[in-house]
């Protein structure tokens, strides 16, 4: 051990020891999405996407199927009860019948809200995609509600029939089905005639001016489900859209409205576009650009997407997704009773959602406290921005709490909780609704 | 099975050892700082070997916060053999609390410069790959190295060496580290080192290596009950393994060539290698075909069922393609208070003398990305943006790039303690961690080795 440096060793003994005592200073902020919501790089709407989303209205209240709590979802009782409750939207699932309706359904097949299986044995897993509209007319989509929500049946809600896009186009109008003295709806006939025979006719409802309609004009908030199920139905919907005048880049239609009411139905932001499925907002973007878009946002996407959606790497790859597609809506699905649905909506995603320009319509309210938690009234002392637009912050939660990290609106199963939380007028109690317009016990 | 016979063959060794040992009276003398035991004869010699060390690291992060610390990174305990032409060596790390074994082998001196070797010991690819972490120039190896370095296997090995020519060659299955139920691994691994100048102004070599081997099973697949395609190469490197790493699974063969060159000229040195790796993969689509059952669904055109043949999976999941990686690096050092001295044994340099310091340079670039497909929140689809928007996969490997610069002085003190201080400055693109750009580490060690 010869040429022994102590002055050497020292020195190595410091280096060391310094490095060791350096390493336990915690330089740089935790890797969590607390810390990193603001400044993560994201893709921002451009101007002209921004003026599209302002077509948008505020603070919207989007009716659920028309309702999934009072009446039987996404039939024609359902969509005139939300109509006349106020809803600003009213929200439906594309599907196409094997004729080429458009149709408004939520399930891939018909087994929960038919009796599918008496009308046609042994077909009842079959996608709406093989029925035609005479066939799929022939189902009772109503009954199944009254044995499911007894407290909420109604003797009249037996019957109903299942709706295309256009007949809630035409509910969102001011019309309601003709139907004779027992109820049953009348249908065209080829030659123009109308008819209650089903077989005889083609199966489209003939309409007629709700006289119980109380001037409210909602939009349609309409959800294309996955190309593969239904291919090009974007494009049929935009040539349907031209063709009922509810295209707004293609010269729309005017739908007269009524001062006070409701009037979504005649504004630019008419009809939104609403999709899960990436590869179908690229085609809406391509067939309907300038029609506002909202992007929907579950746990787990697709096959090919392995990440949860709620990391911040995740929320940001589909934020910069939806802005490159034109995308002017967030939406995300809440926690909470009865869905349990995944966390998507909590603040520090919305105030990225909004940081991207985006505005956010959550799905799906159902109780007080979940409008409460998400338009933020918890952090106001409990007061709502529909009480006090100038509320103040209430408590040291020591990080910006703003009204960015709220929500814009959302898609509520009960648009009647929902227009007592905006306090916003109505005309009657959800049931009275239902009494009104002839929906009897 | 080799693992066996490589057990019993160290075992006998080391029973033949003892006897010798006890017939011969023996010598107690110091090389090197090591206590070692020499017979009247020359002819059997014992001696113990271990090392320390003692380390530090800070990191500079970025976004991920990684674990700066100080630790006792290696001990390693172990005792070689020599006796007549044959020796043995069994060395034991009991770093980070983990007990693995190193070097354990029987080795035969057919001629000076002529050895066979059985046991667990380095395979020879590349220049860091094949040298111990003593003898590296920095604190570890660069990222090249130690992403596709391939380190100790049991084996048998042969290496042949004059002036200017090393070669070394061996057969090995698999690696002591592996628990894994299934089958072990296999691997043939060639380093030809050819060295057209030595002499005592410069020292200039070129070389190359190769490797083709079976991946280890990782365990039965649990349907199938199959450990053919249940194998992968993990390729990874730099601050705790996060910004380079490819997983690659599924594999079923793993090349890898290896280019290296070196310069020593006085007190210079000048290092390069380039590895290029290429992995085949493949899984059993009949054997999954036979057990889901073609599954048929109702479409508007009346059916549709998937899978229905075995090539719908790569169809859907994408195809397990050919996964090639690639990385090289450079280095250029400078020794104050010796020259640079080239062993031809080990084709590598000499340790410098006591009271060295050694200034280095590195620039290291690992790619450990193959992508031909479309990126979408921790997955990819193909390449196709509507093929990969309704759902379908890709097995594309994103496993980093990183370009690094390191600089480092080491002093060593006598032949037995030295000192290295590194800093690095890593540049990174990895999306699974999108806010990771450039991570600084300063590293320190103390390394005793006797």
């Amino acid at each position: 051990m010869k040429n022994f440096n102590v002055k050497n060793l020292l020195a190595g003994v410091l280096i060391l020891s310094g490095i060791g005592f350096a390493g336990c200073e915690d330089d740089t902020p935790d890797y969590n999405p607390y810390n990193n919501y603001k400044t993560y790089p994201l893709k921002e709407l451009s101007a002209e996407a921004k003026a599209v989303r302002d077509y948008v209205k505020a603070d919207a209240v989007i009716a659920h199927r028309g309702s999934t709590f009072w009446a039987p979802e996404e039939t024609e009782a359902a969509f005139r009860w939300a109509r006349n409750m106020g809803a600003d939207y009213l929200e439906l699932d594309l599907q196409r019948t094997s004729d080429g309706v458009l149709l408004a359904l939520h399930d891939g097949n018909l087994q929960r809200t038919s009796n599918i299986e008496s009308v046609f044995p042994g077909q009842d897993d079959y996608p709406v995609s093989r029925f035609t509209l005479k066939q799929l007319r022939e189902l009772d989509a109503g009954s199944w509600f009254n044995i499911d929500k007894p407290e909420n049946a109604r003797s009249s809600f037996k019957g109903l029939q299942i709706c295309t896009l256009e007949d809630v186009l035409l509910i969102a109008e001011g019309m309601k089905v003709k139907r004779n003295s027992l109820n049953q709806p009348y249908y065209k006939v080829e030659d123009g005639s109308e008819t209650i025979d089903l077989k005889a006719s083609t199966g489209v409802f003939v309409f007629v001016v709700d006289d119980k309609d109380n001037g409210n004009r909602p939009g349609i908030y309409a959800e294309t489900k996955e190309p593969y199920l239904f291919p090009n139905m974007e494009a049929d919907l935009a040539v349907f859209l031209s063709e009922v005048g509810w295209n707004v880049t293609d010269s729309p239609k005017v739908i007269p409205t009524t001062v006070g009411k409701v009037d979504v139905a005649n504004t630019k932001g008419r009809f939104i576009l609403q999709t899960f499925s990436r590869e179908s907002v690229v085609k809406l973007e391509k067939v309907l650009p300038g029609v506002p878009k909202c992007m929907l946002l579950w746990e787990d996407e697709s096959a090919g997407y392995v990440r949860p959606s709620n990391s911040i790497e995740s929320i940001a790859e589909f934020i910069n997704f939806s802005v490159e597609y034109n995308c002017h809506i967030a939406g995300p699905s809440i926690a909470g009773n009865p869905n349990k649905y995944p966390e998507l909506t909590e603040p520090w995603m919305c105030e990225m959602y909004h940081r991207a320009g985006m505005i956010v319509h959550a799905y799906s309210f159902d109780t007080e406290d979940q409008l409460r938690k998400y338009n933020g009234d918890y952090f106001y002392a409990g007061v709502s921005r529909f009480d006090d637009p100038a509320r103040a912050i209430s408590g040291d939660f020591q990080y910006d709490v703003n009204p960015n990290m709220f929500i814009d609106g959302g898609f509520t199963n009960l648009t009647d909780l929902s227009m007592k939380y905006q306090k916003r007028s109505v005309d009657e109690t959800a049931q009275d609704v239902f009494e009104t317009l002839g929906y009897n016990l | 099975m080799l693992r066996k016979l490589y057990i019993a063959t160290l075992a006998l060794g080391m029973v033949a050892t003892s006897a010798i040992g006890q017939e011969k009276q023996l010598t107690a003398e110091s090389n090197k700082g090591g206590i070692v035991l020499t017979s009247a004869d020359k002819d059997y010699q014992i001696s113990l070997n271990g090392r320390i060390y003692m380390d530090g690291v800070h990191y500079f992060d970025d976004a991920t916060d990684l674990s700066s610390d100080a630790s006792i990174s290696d001990i390693r305990l172990g005792t070689s053999v020599k006796w007549g032409q044959w020796s043995a060596k069994v060395n034991v790390s009991f770093g980070n609390d983990e007990v693995k074994i190193k070097d354990a082998f029987l080795r035969y001196n057919y001629a000076t410069n002529s050895i066979f070797t059985v046991g667990n010991f380095f395979e020879p690819f590349g220049i860091e790959g094949s040298a111990s972490s003593k003898d590296l120039r920095f604190i570890g190896a660069s990222n090249m190295t130690e992403a596709m370095g391939i380190g100790r296997s049991i084996g048998l090995g042969y290496t042949y060496y004059t002036d200017k020519f090393y070669g070394s060659t061996g057969v090995f299955a698999g690696s002591v580290d592996n628990h894994n139920k299934g089958d072990q691994g296999f691997s043939t691994t060639t380093k030809l080192v050819y060295t057209p100048i030595v002499n005592e102004k410069v020292t200039f070599q070129l070389g190359g290596s190769f490797t083709y081997r079976i991946p280890e099973a990782n365990g039965f697949d649990e349907s199938l009950n199959d450990d053919d395609y249940n194998r992968e190469v993990v390729l990874a490197a730099g601050p705790e393994h996060k910004f380079l790493n490819a997983d690659i699974q599924h594999a079923r063969t793993d090349m890898r060539y290896n280019f290296q060159s070196m310069v020593l000229s006085g007190p210079f040195m000048l290092q390069a290698e380039y590895t290029k790796t290429k992995v085949t993969r493949d899984d059993d689509y009949v054997s999954r075909l036979m057990k889901d059952n073609p599954y048929w669904t109702h479409t508007a055109t009346g059916g549709y069922a998937w899978p229905t043949v075995p090539g719908d999976y790569p169809g859907w999941y994408g195809e397990l393609r050919d996964i090639e990686t690639k990385a090289y690096y450079a280095q250029a050092g400078f020794l104050l208070g010796d020259n640079y001295a080239y062993d031809s044994a080990s084709a590598y340099i000499k340790r410098p003398k006591a009271g060295s310091y050694e200034f280095l340079i590195r620039y290291d670039n690992t790619d450990l990305n193959d992508i031909d497909g479309t990126y979408f929140n921790g997955a990819y689809g193909p390449a196709d943006l509507g093929a990969a928007l309704g759902g379908a996969g890709n097995m594309s490997i994103q496993g980093g790039k990183s370009e690094s610069y390191s600089v480092a002085v080491n002093y060593y003190l006598n032949d037995n303690v030295m000192f290295r201080l590194n800093y690095s400055y890593m540049d990174v693109q990895n999306q699974v961690y999108p806010l990771d750009e450039k991570i600084g580490m300063v590293k320190a060690r103390v390394q005793v080795n006797f």
